[in-house]
C-alpha cells in the first residue's frame, strides 16, 4: 500500500475540485489532488469512440433511472467534465444565489470574476458560430425572436465542433489547462488513476481517504479533505461510508436540467458541427424556465438519435449535412436522488420527469420548430412518441396539442447538481455556507452537489464561484 | 487443466465450478437413485416428520413399470453428468452443450409446475422449485460465460450484424453497407462496449436476445435475424414508434452501437458518404 500525507487531499480535478486545489497550492499550502481518471493531451482526443471510453465515466453510460431513463453523462479524466463539456459559461441568476441566503452575491460575484478571468471566458464571436446558429437565426429574424452568443470559455477556437469529445486543439479552458496546471505550478502533487474509494475516519473528522491505484491500493492523509467527485459520486460515496448525513439530505434534491433537442432537415447545407457546438442560445421563455441552447454532433452520435432504418435511414445519412439542431433545457420542478451505488456501480441515481416539465419540454420544441419551419426547414425530428417527425406547422400544431407523459420522451441531462446542498440550517442541508460539512469538521464538499436549488443555466462557472468563494473564505481561516 | 482454455474469464470460472458442482450431484445422485430409488424416496418422505412439515415425495409405486422409468430417469442423469463433466473440462469447447442441460430442466420445470397446478400436490412445486432453480442457475452462469473474452456471443453478434445491415443495407443513399465494414463496426462496438460496466453490458446483451426472440413472441415464427431485409427494416421502424417505452429504448440503445461504430473513424471508408452531393 502506498501512503501519502498532505496538509490538504482533494479529490476530483472537475470545475470545484481544481479551482480548491490551485486556490489552496496557490496560497502555499501542501495539496494533493486525486482523480480517478488519466491525464489527456489535446492530441488524446481521437475518433467519439475512443471519447467515450476513455474520457466518459462508464463509457458514458451512466443513467438515471425512471421513465423515461434519462442519460447522464460525465466526464473521467484530469478536468472531469470540464474535459468533455461545451465549455458555456452562464452566470447564475443573482435572484436564484441570493434566494439560497448562503453566500453574499458581492463576494461572490468577486469569486466569479476572478473565475472567468482564469478560464477565459468571453462572448464567442458570430465567426465561430456554425451553420446551426445561422439558419435558426434566419428563424429568429423571420419570428422576432432574440438569438444571442453565448459566453465560452475559449482561447484560439478552432471550429473542430468536438468540445464534448475533448477539445482537439486545445483552446477550451478547461480545468486540466487552467486550474490544474496552476495547481501544479504552485507545488501541487497530483495522482492520475488513484480512485478513491474509503476513508480513514477518526471522531468527528475524516483523517484521510483510501482508494484504488495502479500499483494496488493507497491511503492519502490529510488535515482538510475537499471532495469534488461530482454531483453523482460524492452523495454516494457518503452514503457507502454513511459520512455526513445527520440531516438526511446525503442524496436528496438530484437536480439535472432536463434537457431534450429537435433536428430540422433542410435543402440546404447546415454543417452543423462545424462551428462552435452551443455556440448561441435563446432565452425568451426563461421566464418558463425553458432555455434553448445550440447543440450539434459529429455523424455518428447525431445519426443515432434519429429515427428510421434502411433505404430511407441511409437517405437522412446522406443528408446529414443539411441536418440542423438546437437544444431545449428546463429548469427542474421535480428532485430525484442518488443512492450508494449497486452492484459495483460507483452510485445510482433515480430522477422522474415531471409532467410539467415533460410539457414544458415539448412548448420549447414546439417554439425551436416554428423557428425552424420559418429558416425553411422539411421536417423535424423530435423523437417525441407518438409524433417523432412533424412535417409540417399543422402538424407541430397537433405536437403541441397532442397529450404526452414525460416517458413519451427522449430525455439527456448533463447538469446534475443538489445532491449535498449547502444551507443556513444545519437540518435542511449537508454543507454550511463554507462548503463544510456540519456533522465533520474538517470534510469539505466542492463540486455541482452542493447548489441547492434547479439552477436553470448551465453550471459550471456556478460550481467553480462557489469553490473559489469557498476555498477564499477557508484560507481566511488557515 | 482444460484444453482450449489457458485464461478464462472470471464468469467462465464460475461456471465452471458450477459445472464441477453438478457434476458431482449427478455422480452422488445415480447410484443413490438407481440403487437406492425406494429408500431415498422413503427418507425423504420420512424428514418431515423430524423438520419442519415438508410435502412428501409422491409415494414410489411397485414393479417393472417403475425400474423402467428409474432406468430411463437415471440414465439421463448419466447423461447430463457426462455432459457437465465435458463443460468443466473445457468450458470454451464444450460450453454450449450446456443447452441441452437446461432443455432437459426447462421441460422438468414446466412439467412439474403444471402437475402442481393440477393437483396441488406440494411435492411437484418442490422438484418445480428444485429443478427451475438448476435452470436459472445454470443459464445465468452460462449467459454471463458465453462470450468468453468477445463481450457478445455469436448469438448476439449475429443479431447486432442483423440490426446493422437493417439500419445500412447495401446501396440506396450510398453504396456501402453495414456488411461491408462489419468487422470494424464489431470491433467498435466491442471497443465501446468494454467500457460500460458488466451490468450494462448485460443489459445490451439482453436487449439484442430480446430484439432476436420479439417476433417470435409476436407470433411470426421467425427471428429477427433470420427474417428477410425489408420485413426487418418494417419491424424495426414499428418497434422504434411503439407506444411502450421500452420498446423503443431498445431499438435506440441497439441502434447507438450500429450507428455510432458505422460513422467513427474520422476519415469514412470510401463507400460510405454522407455528402449531400453523392
Ligand atoms: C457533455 C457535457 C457537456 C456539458 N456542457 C456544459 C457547458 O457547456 N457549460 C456548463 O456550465 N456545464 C456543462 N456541463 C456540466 C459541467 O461540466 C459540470 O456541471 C461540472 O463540470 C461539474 O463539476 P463537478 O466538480 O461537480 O464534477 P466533475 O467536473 O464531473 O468532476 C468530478 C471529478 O471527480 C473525479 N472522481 C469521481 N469519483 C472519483 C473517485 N472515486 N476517486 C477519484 N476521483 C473521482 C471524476 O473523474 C472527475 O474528474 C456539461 C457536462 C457534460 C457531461
Amino acid at each position: 500500500m502506498k501512503t501519502y500525507t498532505s496538509r490538504v487531499v482533494v479529490v476530483g480535478t472537475g470545475a470545484g475540485g481544481a479551482v480548491a486545489a490551485a486556490l489552496l497550492a496557490q496560497a502555499g499550502h501542501e495539496v494533493l489532488v486525486l482523480e480517478q481518471g488519466r491525464r489527456y493531451e489535446p492530441e488524446d482526443h481521437a475518433d467519439v469512440i475512443s471519447s467515450f471510453t476513455r474520457m466518459y465515466v462508464n463509457g458514458g453510460a451512466t443513467i438515471a433511472l425512471g421513465n423515461p431513463p434519462i442519460p447522464i453523462p460525465l466526464g473521467c479524466g484530469v478536468g472531469g467534465s470540464t474535459l468533455i463539456n461545451s465549455s458555456t459559461c452562464f452566470r447564475p441568476p443573482r435572484e436564484k444565489v441570493e434566494h439560497w441566503d448562503c453566500v453574499d452575491w458581492e463576494l461572490f460575484e468577486k469569486s466569479l470574476v476572478a473565475v472567468e478571468k482564469r478560464i477565459h471566458a468571453v462572448p464567442v464571436d458570430e465567426s465561430l458560430l456554425g451553420g446551426n446558429y445561422t439558419v435558426l437565426k434566419r428563424g429568429c429574424d423571420a419570428l422576432g425572436v432574440t438569438i444571442k452568443p453565448l459566453v465560452h470559455n475559449l482561447d484560439g477556437c478552432q471550429k473542430s465542433g468536438r468540445c464534448a469529445f475533448g477539445c482537439p486543439t486545445g483552446a477550451k479552458q478547461s480545468t486540466d489547462r487552467t486550474f490544474i496546471p496552476d495547481a501544479l505550478a504552485a507545488g501541487a502533487q497530483l495522482l492520475t488513476e488513484h480512485k478513491v474509494t474509503g476513508v480513514l475516519q477518526e471522531d468527528d473528522k475524516i483523517a484521510g481517504v483510501t482508494g484504488l491505484c495502479p500499483s494496488g491500493t493507497f491511503e492519502a492523509r490529510g488535515d482538510i479533505i475537499v471532495l469534488a467527485m461530482g454531483a453523482l459520486a460524492t452523495p454516494a460515496f457518503l452514503l457507502r461510508h454513511r459520512l455526513a448525513n445527520s440531516s438526511g439530505q446525503v442524496g436528496r434534491g438530484l437536480r439535472i436540467h432536463p434537457a431534450s433537442r429537435v433536428a430540422a432537415e433542410f435543402d440546404e447545407v447546415v454543417d452543423g458541427d462545424r462551428g462552435l457546438p452551443q455556440g448561441a442560445y435563446i432565452d425568451q421563455w426563461r421566464d418558463r424556465g425553458i432555455m434553448l441552447e445550440g447543440i450539434s454532433l459529429p455523424p455518428g452520435p447525431l445519426l443515432s438519435g434519429l429515427p428510421g432504418a434502411g433505404y430511407a435511414f441511409k437517405s437522412l445519412a446522406a443528408q446529414r449535412r443539411n441536418i440542423a439542431t438546437f437544444g431545449v433545457m428546463v429548469s427542474d420542478t421535480g428532485a430525484g436522488h442518488v443512492r450508494r451505488g449497486y452492484l459495483g456501480a460507483p452510485f445510482t441515481a433515480f430522477y422522474q420527469l415531471t409532467q410539467t416539465d415533460a410539457e414544458a419540454l415539448r412548448y420549447g420544441m414546439a417554439r425551436l420548430g416554428e423557428l425552424y419551419f420559418a429558416a425553411g426547414a422539411k421536417r423535424l425530428f423530435t423523437n417525441v412518441a407518438p409524433m417523432p417527425v412533424v412535417q409540417s406547422q399543422s402538424e407541430l400544431q397537433r405536437f403541441e396539442q397532442m397529450p404526452v407523459k414525460p416517458g413519451s420522451f427522449e430525455v439527456m441531462a448533463f447538469h446534475p447538481t443538489g445532491t449535498c446542498s449547502m444551507s443556513v440550517q444545519a437540518n435542511k442541508g449537508v454543507v454550511n455556507s463554507f462548503l463544510r460539512t456540519y456533522d465533520l469538521k474538517n470534510l469539505y464538499i466542492m463540486d455541482g452537489s452542493v447548489i441547492p436549488d434547479a439552477l436553470g443555466v448551465n453550471p459550471q462557472l456556478t460550481i467553480m464561484g462557489l469553490a473559489h468563494h469557498a476555498t477564499t473564505l477557508l484560507l481566511e481561516r488557515l | 487443466m482444460t484444453a482450449s482454455d489457458t485464461r478464462l474469464t472470471p464468469a467462465e470460472e464460475r461456471f465452471r465450478l458450477w459445472m464441477w458442482i453438478s457434476v458431482g450431484m449427478y455422480l452422488l445422485g445415480l447410484p443413490l437413485f438407481l440403487l437406492l430409488g425406494r429408500q431415498v424416496a422413503a427418507f425423504l418422505n420420512g424428514l418431515p416428520r423430524t423438520l419442519i412439515q415438508l410435502p412428501p415425495y409422491p409415494p414410489a409405486g411397485t414393479g417393472m413399470e417403475v425400474v423402467f422409468w428409474q432406468i430411463l430417469g437415471v440414465s439421463l442423469m448419466g447423461i447430463l453428468g457426462v455432459l457437465c463433466l465435458y463443460i468443466a473440462l473445457d468450458v470454451r469447447r464444450y460450453g454450449p452443450m450446456i443447452h441441452a442441460l437446461l432443455c432437459a430442466k426447462f421441460i422438468s420445470t414446466v412439467c412439474y409446475v403444471v402437475l402442481f397446478l393440477g393437483s396441488f400436490n406440494l411435492a411437484f412445486l418442490v422438484a418445480a422449485l428444485t429443478d427451475g432453480a438448476i435452470l436459472a442457475l445454470s443459464w445465468g452462469l452460462w449467459f454471463l460465460a458465453s462470450p468468453a473474452d468477445q463481450l457478445l456471443d455469436p448469438w448476439e453478434r449475429r443479431v447486432l450484424v442483423a440490426a446493422g445491415d437493417t439500419l445500412f443495407p447495401r446501396d440506396g443513399a450510398f453504396p456501402a453497407g453495414y456488411a461491408d465494414v462489419e468487422e470494424r463496426c464489431m470491433a467498435d462496438a466491442i471497443r465501446f462496449l468494454t467500457a460500460h460496466s458488466p451490468m450494462d453490458r448485460t443489459a445490451i446483451r439482453l436487449m439484442l436476445r430480446f430484439l432476436d426472440l420479439l417476433p417470435i413472441m409476436q407470433f411470426r415464427f421467425r427471428r429477427f435475424h433470420t427474417m428477410p431485409a425489408m420485413e426487418r427494416v418494417a419491424f424495426f421502424e414499428r418497434l422504434e414508434h411503439s407506444r411502450i417505452a421500452p420498446l423503443r429504448l431498445i431499438t435506440m440503445a441497439i441502434k447507438l452501437y450500429i450507428v455510432i461504430p458505422f460513422f467513427n473513424p474520422p476519415e469514412l471508408e470510401p463507400g460510405i458518404t454522407t455528402d449531400t452531393s453523392v
